[in-house]
């Protein structure tokens, strides 16, 4: 297929980028910014304050956590994505075989759509406060009114359309809003702080005593909200880490690094992560914290009236935008993995159907109001194949086996990626229903990417064995 | 003129930032913080939507 051709089908989904379609470092800064400061941080900065964190443990588990992320995208992604400079579903087939690299593309995409599901929940919240119809709590699970099911289809139809314009479209976007869109978060830190010292009448002059406000009136540790997963330190430093997993140790991002120049380019992941995963988060965990202050007994995580109450019209804006520029790249990811299973089919199609997907999820409050759980769950289905990407990528030649084996051998299912993805998965379960704290589902993923590496490893040995 | 609508661009963004500090300072109060905050939204959608669309055209 030619250039050419290769652009109206799509961007480059079953051929490496040419060079010549690399792109500098500034346009994955603002992608990468834009993506995760997003609406769903106003659901994940409150929802630790309800997992009881301490001050130590969110600001320390978060710098940590957050470093660890940004080094899985350099070290881990980024180096294959610049040398194979294919899509990870692309290079996935030829590892995996055509029929497994389905089932993946199934599993991978019905997550992702889950995901975007939640950002136009997100997003639907703030229309809530203009329309003021019965939004949901934070126990509720189907959506409770008319009014909130037209708001997620209003919202969900919106984002579709833009994401099925295609990358540039999508990074056009994004990159318009990020700059705005932090300093609102940014705002909304600044403004609960105030607050805050308002209504404690704490005397803040220094370093000092705006950590005492944090420690003893922000973020006071001791027990969750009834319901949640108790945090530590351990926990927030977990979470931040694999929060994006899929995207980095499970390699999704190949997709969007493989137009990369460099492979350092990696490093602009870390706009992502200390504005929006960590200054997002804190200044959502801000207003959370202050809304339980005033009344204790409104527990409920809504981000629109959340973002209302600090800075207004302007907030709730950014919380529509917030939820777009992120659902964006998750749909047109999910529609590459879609497409992937039906290559015939344009991008555009796809992708609209994808988001009409997303967009019936997001109906259902249930996934976003369980953010930390789902995200943990999401990036462990998804971790094994990454690991397998990796493996046979750089350990693979050194051990004298054959990359690529599904497509050497021309076979539709590579039983040694299949059985390793499959049975890490049964492992990381059986841990995790073990019962033991350091199995929980926010840690088993570490565990789970040897056991992942090892199988596939040593099954490949047998099945590669007596090949030339 | 896409030179100024870059320099209003970045006016609203420290607009942005520098209205909340305002507010934390308790030099302005909630209302007028959030009515300022909108301003500056607006502004920045105008003039950056036009600045930023242009810059990644001539780049391609």
């Amino acid at each position: 297929m030619s250039e050419e051709q290769q652009e109206k089908h799509g961007e480059f989904e079953r051929e490496p980028v040419p060079e010549s379609k690399t792109r500098g470092l500034k346009a994955f800064v603002g992608m990468y910014a834009g993506e995760h400061c997003a609406g769903t941080e106003l659901m994940i900065g409150p929802l630790f304050v309800a997992a009881g964190v301490s001050a130590f443990d969110v600001v320390f588990g978060l710098l940590i956590g957050n470093l660890l992320a940004v080094l899985s995208w350099m070290f881990l992604c980024a180096p294959i994505a610049v040398r194979a400079r294919m899509t990870l579903y692309y290079q996935l087939e030829k590892i995996c075989g055509r029929n497994l690299v389905t089932l993946y593309n199934l599993a991978n995409g019905v997550m992702f759509c889950f995901l975007a599901g939640s950002m136009i929940t997100v997003s639907a919240t703030a229309l809530g406060v203009w329309f003021n119809f019965p939004m949901p709590g934070l126990t509720d699970i189907y959506p409770n009114s008319v009014g909130w099911v037209l708001a997620v289809l209003g919202v969900g139809a919106l984002i579709t359309l833009v994401a099925a314009w295609g990358y540039d479209m999508v990074s056009k976007v994004a990159n318009i809003a990020a700059p705005w869109m932090v300093l609102v978060f940014l705002a909304f830190g600044i403004i609960g702080m105030r607050q805050f010292i308002e209504v404690t009448g704490a005397e803040v002059n220094s370093l000092s005593s705006m950590w005492a406000l944090c420690k003893e009136s922000i973020f006071k540790g001791g027990d969750p909200l009834p319901g949640q997963v108790k945090f530590t330190f351990w926990h927030v430093t977990f979470f931040a880490w694999f929060a994006n997993m899929a995207m980095h140790v499970g390699m999704s991002d190949l997709s969007v690094l493989r137009f990369a120049k460099k492979s350092w380019h990696g490093v602009a992941s870390a706009s992502g992560m200390y504005v929006g995963h960590f200054m997002a988060w804190i200044a959502a965990a801000i207003l959370y914290s202050l809304q339980l202050h005033l009344d204790p007994s409104n527990t409920d995580v809504l981000p629109g009236p959340l973002a209302y109450r600090a800075a207004g019209v302007a907030g709730l804006v950014c919380v529509i935008i917030a939820g777009w520029t992120t659902a964006n790249p998750t749909i047109y990811r999910a529609g590459l993995a879609f497409q992937a299973i039906m290559p015939k089919k344009s991008r555009f199609a796809v992708t609209i159907g994808t988001g009409m997907l997303a967009t019936l999820a997001g109906m259902f409050p249930g996934i976003a109001m369980k953010l930390l759980g789902f995200v943990a769950l999401y990036g462990l289905i998804l971790m094994p194949m990454g690991a397998v990407v990796f493996t046979d990528f750089w350990i693979f030649p050194k051990l004298g086996l054959k990359q690529y084996y599904a497509e050497h051998k021309k076979i539709s299912i590579n039983w040694a990626a299949g059985i390793a993805w499959i049975a890490t998965l049964v492992i990381c379960v059986a841990l995790v229903k073990s019962g033991k704290p350091q199995f929980q589902i926010f840690f088993v993923s570490l565990p789970g990417w040897f056991i992942a590496s090892g199988l596939y490893i040593v099954l490949s040995k047998l099945t590669q064995k007596g090949d030339a | 003129m896409r030179t100024i609508a870059q320099i209003i661009s970045y006016i609203a963004l420290i607009l942005l930032v520098a209205v909340p500090v305002l507010f934390y300072s308790a030099a302005i109060t909630l209302e007028r913080n959030k009515s300022m905050m909108l301003i500056a939204t607006i502004v920045w959608f105008i003039s950056a939507v036009y600045w930023m669309g242009k810059e990644k055209e001539s780049a391609s």
